[in-house]
C-alpha cells in the first residue's frame, strides 16, 4: 500500500490501519523511550502516549517528513520532556523510589530459587545504573544521536531526518557522544565499582 | 584493587552494553490498552447534538412572535388610517370651536 493511501486511512481513524502501524512501530518506539528513561514500565507508558498523540494529531501531519520520521520525532520529544520533568522532581524522591524498587527486586530474587545469584543480580543492576547515569551526563543532542544510533536498522540519514540535522553533523554527534560517554565512564568508574 | 587494564576492559564491555542494549518488546496487553484509549478519545470528540428548542418552546416563541406581529400591524394600520383621514378642514373646524378668534373674545368685554 502506498504511504499516502495508508496515511489517509489513518486520518480517517481506520482501526485496521492503526493496528498495522502500532504492530510495526511499538517495539522500536519502546526501545527509543527506554534509551532515555531506563525503566521498562515508564518507557511503555510513554510509548502509549506517543501513539495516542499520533492518533490525535495525524490530521495535522503535513507529510513534509515520512510517517516513521514524524513518529520518531514525537518519541524523542516526549522522552526529552519526560527527562526534564524528572530532573525537576526532587532528586531525593526519585532515588528513594529507585532504591525501594531495587530492594524489592533483590528481595524477589532472594525468594525465588531459580533466579540468578542475588549478588550477581545486584552487580548487573549496578552496571546498568552506571551506564544510565553516564548517559544522563551527555548533552541533549549527543544523547539523542546516541539513543537513535542504538536502534537496529536506523541509518545515519534517517537519524539526520529525525533530528533535522545534516548527515555530517550526525556522524560527528554520534562519534563525540561515544567519546564523551567513555570519558564520563572513566571519570566516574571508581564511584560505582 | 582493579588494575588500569581491568578497568579499561570493563569499560569496553560497558560501552558495548550501552551501544547495543537488549531489545525490548511491549507487554501482551499493550494494544488492547491503547485501543481503549483511542475509544475514549473518539468518545470525547463525538459532537454532542444540542437541541436549541423543544417543540413546546418553539410553539411558545411562535406565539410571542405572532402577538408581536399583530400588535405592530394594528399600530401601523391605525396610525396610517388616522393620518389620511385627518384633513385640514377638520382641524380648522375644531380650532374655531375650541379657540375662538381674538375678535370674538374682545367683543365679550
Amino acid at each position: 500500500m502506498e504511504e499516502k493511501e495508508f496515511i489517509q486511512k489513518l486520518r480517517n481513524k481506520d482501526r485496521t490501519a492503526f493496528q498495522q502501524l502500532v504492530r510495526q512501530y511499538k517495539d522500536p518506539i519502546l526501545n527509543i523511550c527506554y534509551g532515555y528513561l531506563n525503566d521498562v514500565d515508564d518507557a511503555e507508558d510513554l510509548t502509549q502516549e506517543v501513539f495516542t498523540e499520533v492518533y490525535k494529531t495525524i490530521s495535522n501531519f503535513k507529510e513534509e517528513a515520512s510517517l516513521f520520521t514524524w513518529m520518531y520525532r514525537i518519541a524523542v520529544s516526549r522522552s526529552l520532556d519526560e527527562l526534564k520533568k524528572r530532573r525537576s522532581l526532587k532528586r531525593a524522591a526519585y532515588f528513594e523510589k529507585r532504591v525501594r524498587s531495587e530492594a524489592a527486586d533483590l528481595e524477589m530474587s532472594q525468594t525465588a530459587s531459580d533466579l540468578p545469584d542475588p549478588e550477581e543480580d545486584l552487580y548487573q543492576k549496578q552496571q546498568q545504573l552506571f551506564i544510565q547515569d553516564s548517559l544522563n551526563q551527555l548533552a541533549e543532542t549527543q544523547r539523542t544521536a546516541f539513543v537513535l544510533s542504538q536502534q537496529d536498522g536506523l541509518s545515519y540519514k534517517e537519524i539526520a531526518d529525525i533530528m533535522e540535522k545534516s548527515l555530517s553533523s550526525i556522524e560527528s554527534l554520534v562519534h563525540r557522544s561515544k567519546q564523551n560517554l567513555r570519558k564520563i565512564m572513566e571519570d566516574n568508574y571508581e564511584n560505582y565499582f | 584493587m582493579n588494575s588500569e587494564k581491568d578497568i579499561q576492559t570493563h569499560i569496553d564491555q560497558l560501552m558495548k552494553d550501552a551501544e547495543k542494549p537488549a531489545f525490548l518488546s511491549t507487554n501482551a496487553d499493550f494494544e488492547e490498552t491503547l485501543f481503549v484509549r483511542f475509544d475514549e478519545i473518539d468518545n470525547q470528540n463525538t459532537p454532542k447534538i444540542a437541541t436549541f428548542f423543544t417543540l413546546s418552546e418553539v410553539r411558545k416563541y411562535a406565539a410571542v412572535i405572532l402577538i408581536l406581529i399583530l400588535n405592530v400591524s394594528a399600530i401601523l394600520f391605525y396610525s396610517t388610517n388616522s393620518d389620511s383621514e385627518q384633513t385640514t378642514e377638520d382641524i380648522s373646524e375644531y380650532s374655531e370651536e375650541y379657540f375662538p378668534d381674538y375678535a370674538t373674545l374682545t367683543s365679550l368685554e
